[in-house]
């Protein structure tokens, strides 16, 4: 209870600090916003050519782009502590969070919220609410709370990548760009249904990097796509554990990062 | 005569430097390789699904879209605008700029001699051998004729001038709005989009295609490309790059505009 | 007042000492980057290395209430020996207990009983005002209302935090930021403060407030304090006991009077004569400024003690006015560590010869 008091607080001084400039934020959040509605719109011109790919329609592939979308950006304001962590650590920053009589983990996490990323969430909220009335979801109340958790799921996932990027910073701060394959990359790729990319890239982003399972699994079982692949609708359906899962072995990784942090001070 | 040259030498030791500065990180290149070989990779998987359900013929083949593709991720760190920024960018924002203009050197053309070391070394480090594995793992195609080989290097060397007179251009208005990430992020958005850069253009529909020959970012990636693939030909190359190089005049005259205005405001306020 | 801080209550009673460092070892690595391209890429997976022994088997211990330098010149390991007491490093070898916590196993048991600034670095939050970094920190170190009150209003008195309570610490010059972090280092009531050169960049007036203070917290409310400092007015107005290292290992630790006299191999002893004497000269001391009749003599403790230099004087002469000079203590800690080996050397001999001395 403590933690999420003191958490809601931190928030609400990262919210006042942001709209100190007022202007400047509302500037951000429409260019945030107008990143992401032209890699929609490109998507879109892609389909007027093509008119399918891989048997899934444009607006399938808008609640593929939506779902992803919001995932990131979720994530990009929650675990945004982690994303900057590279330029905290190399101020000495780190320091401060272990005089502090709280898990570094949380205090990292605590540190920032983006409240600029609400754009580009709510530009993506869009896509999906346009795609969902152009399809035919028969939904319920199991589905609807389906859906969030592998909302919540996806963001955990991509927290969970910029968590592994911040570790790295223990060891080095050169090699962190090659998170950005799977952060950014993989907003890219998850915008696209699976089945095009070949089986071993497939397999790596299901089995290892599981982003497959926080966005297509959970988009082919509400789509009702499951049966016509061939893939059980149990594993479908149990895919979004994988993204709870991941963050979870991330955090494990960033309590075995700071512990060699306290062995070497960097 | 003389004194040109000794001009010349100068702004030659600053490109230089930017690009010993930025030799050190190598890991983060070796990194930063791995990401554009990624996208590339993905761009194909697409692209090949897409292609695969399509018999029509359409403008550019699955070869050539791949070779786009190929040579979108070769050329664009070169580009100052998708690139990482120069130290130049962030002076302007971060305010420092002021201690750059004590240097007795014209500010526009050292920033061009900054972005010209950095072109170069991102031309060395990662163009270069993002194209060599490409040709590796894809169909590239490589033109046969010296004639194409040529015009397209020029073409790509406009391309470059004129993404470094745009990039001065969006941050000089840093002088005026002191949060640059607003304005850029707008441009960035249009830029991308009609650069081709995310889709080439030749498979856009006809109205916004119409469009894009109307403004000038297409010079940036669809202009170039398209020549080295031959999709340009003939006299059509020749006016071609003469958009390209009348644009870039155009924004290296407004850059020069914004710049000095900004600097006169710089000295009223007193930094 | 006392059940207000809580003081009573927090106190550990029974514990002697605050800090006890025993054998204390902290071993680095320090990577060496292979060049060229190739280099780089190995540089990957394997990474040579060379080992850097920060700190050497250090052992001290520090009573509660004790204020303490920490000295020895940049690099000595100053820094890394304050980052295992409050648990941001983990020894490499030896022991250390802070308050009976292990800090680095117990770091936030230990952090709530501690309270550190770094000079060098506010740790406050940059953007926001001073006002609510602290509500802040009464948030995180769940500090009672009645006591966070309290010591705001008590370090509002004695800093005047008023002046820039409401600005965002990233406006605030040096000595108000210097102000506000060790302020927010004692919100909490620590048992134990580590200041690491508090006072660098400062002006005087700045540092003797800041002194007061540390001086005033020390005093009412027997906070341990230990002092990293490069400044030696520092150590002079504040410390009693000093702990002096260098190259890693301990070279000193004991009172700051004992170093001096340790290490005074030279002193002045200045006089101003009644009249001008034509040969002024006293064996064992050499006269080396003469003006009228003021003269000044260089002496060396060990060839002749200041009691028996100024009988001399006396005996011989009619004077006016007679000083002895201390020894500049920032001259003699830099021929310390210009050479450690005579500081070794005499800190293995009796120290009965000088001690008449003063």
């Amino acid at each position: 209870m403590h933690h999420l008091s003191l958490y809601l607080h931190f928030v609400k001084l990262r919210i006042q600090s942001q709209m100190e400039y007022r202007l400047s934020f509302v500037f951000d959040v429409f260019a945030q916003a107008s990143i992401s509605v032209i890699d929609f719109f490109m998507i879109a011109l892609l389909f007027n050519r093509f008119k399918e790919l891989a048997g899934w329609s444009l607006w399938e592939v808008g609640f593929l782009y939506g779902m992803i979308g919001i995932c990131f950006a979720l994530a990009e304001m929650f675990g945004r502590g982690f994303d900057v962590f590279q330029r905290n650590i190399a101020r000495g920053d780190f320091d401060r969070v272990l005089i502090r009589p709280l898990g570094t983990f949380f205090q990292v996490f605590s540190h920032e919220f983006l409240l600029r990323r609400f754009g580009r969430i709510a530009q993506a909220l869009v896509v999906l609410l346009i795609a969902n009335s152009q399809l035919i979801i028969p939904w319920s109340f199991a589905k609807v709370g389906y859906l969030l958790i592998s909302l919540v799921s996806g963001t955990c996932f991509f927290i969970g990548l910029f968590v592994i990027g911040a570790t790295s910073c223990f060891w080095t701060v050169q090699s962190i760009e090659i998170i950005n394959i799977f952060t950014n990359g993989g907003v890219f790729m998850g915008s696209y249904p699976f089945s095009i990319y070949r089986w071993w890239f497939r397999h790596f982003f299901t089995f290892i990097v599981p982003l497959a399972c926080v966005n297509y699994f959970p988009s082919l079982f509400l789509l009702g796509k499951v049966e016509t692949l061939g893939i059980s609708p149990v594993g479908a359906q149990l895919a979004p554990l994988a993204g709870f899962l991941f963050l979870g072995v991330t955090v494990l990784f960033w309590r075995w990062g700071v512990l060699h942090y306290q062995s070497t001070g960097f | 005569m003389k004194s040109l040259y000794l001009i010349f030498q100068v702004y030659l030791a600053f490109a230089k430097k930017s690009f010993q500065r930025r030799m050190q990180y190598r890991v983060a290149n070796l990194a930063g390789l791995t990401t554009n070989f990624f996208f590339l990779l993905v761009h194909v998987f697409v692209y090949t699904a897409f292609y695969a359900a399509r018999t029509a013929p359409q403008p550019l083949d699955l070869d050539e879209i791949i070779t786009y593709f190929v040579l979108c991720q070769v050329s664009f760190m070169l580009m100052p605008f998708w690139g990482t920024h120069s130290e130049v960018t962030s002076a302007i924002k971060d305010g420092s700029v002021a201690l750059q203009l004590t240097k007795p050197v014209d500010f526009q053309t050292y920033w061009f001699a900054d972005e010209c070391g950095r072109a170069c070394y991102y031309l060395l480090m990662r163009g270069l051998p993002t194209f060599l594995i490409s040709i590796l793992f894809f169909k590239v195609a490589i033109p046969q004729q010296l004639t194409v080989l040529t015009t397209f290097t020029v073409s790509m060397m406009l391309a470059i001038f004129m993404s470094n007179a745009i990039t001065i251009a969006i941050f000089s208005s840093g002088f005026w709005t002191l949060d640059t990430t607003g304005i850029s992020g707008m441009s960035y958005s249009i830029i991308t989009l009609f650069s081709g850069m995310l889709v080439p253009i030749a498979l856009w529909p006809e109205w916004l295609a119409h469009l894009a020959r109307w403004l000038p970012f297409e010079g940036l990636i669809d202009i170039p490309f398209s020549i080295y693939l031959g999709k340009i030909t003939g006299v059509e190359v020749w006016i071609a790059m003469g958009k390209q190089m009348g644009w870039t005049l155009f924004f290296v005259g407004l850059g020069r505009f914004l710049l000095t205005r900004g600097f006169s405001r710089l000295v009223i306020q007193g930094g | 007042m006392h059940n207000l801080t809580g003081y009573a209550t927090n106190r550990q009673l029974g514990l002697i000492y605050m800090i006890e460092v025993d054998n204390l070892s902290k071993i680095f690595k320090v990577y060496h980057h292979r060049k060229g391209f190739f280099g780089s890429f190995v540089n990957l997976f394997s990474r040579k290395h060379h080992v850097v022994q920060a700190v050497d088997r250090i052992s001290f211990t520090v009573r509660r209430g004790e204020i303490v330098g920490y000295l020895g010149p940049n690099g000595a390991g100053k820094s890394t020996t304050i980052k295992m007491l409050t648990g941001i490093l983990v020894p490499t070898s030896g022991s250390v207990t802070v308050n009976g916590y292990i800090p680095h196993r117990q770091r936030k048991e230990n952090a709530k009983r501690i309270g550190v600034v770094f000079g060098q670095r506010s740790h406050l939050w940059f953007d926001l005002p001073v006002q609510e970094s602290f509500e802040l920190l009464q948030r995180i170190y769940r500090i009672p209302e009645m006591q966070y009150r309290y010591n705001v209003e008590i370090f509002d008195e004695l800093l005047n935090l008023g002046d820039f309570f409401r600005t965002p610490v990233r406006q605030l010059s040096l000595g108000q930021r210097m102000r506000a972090d060790i302020a927010a280092a004692l919100l909490h009531n620590p048992d134990v403060l580590f200041l690491d050169e508090p006072t660098i960049g400062l002006d005087v007036v700045a540092k003797a407030r800041i002194r007061q203070f540390i001086q005033k917290i020390n005093a009412e409310r027997e906070v341990t304090v230990v002092l990293t400092t490069h400044d030696l007015d520092d150590v002079e107005k504040l410390c009693k006991r000093v702990i002096l290292i260098d190259n890693a290992r301990l070279c000193f630790d004991g009172e700051l009077a004992t170093l001096r006299r340790l290490l005074s191999t030279e002193r002045l002893l200045s006089v101003d004569y009644a009249e001008v004497y034509p040969d002024i000269s006293i064996p064992n001391a050499h006269v080396i400024h003469r003006e009228g009749a003021r003269a000044q003599y260089r002496f060396s403790p060990e060839e002749i003690s200041t009691a028996d230099l100024i009988g001399a004087i006396l005996q011989k002469f009619k004077i006016v006015d007679i000083s002895v000079q201390e020894p500049d203590i920032e001259e003699l800690i830099k021929t310390v560590y210009e050479d450690n080996l005579t500081l070794e050397r005499k800190l293995t001999e009796p120290i009965s010869s000088d001690t008449q001395a003063n």
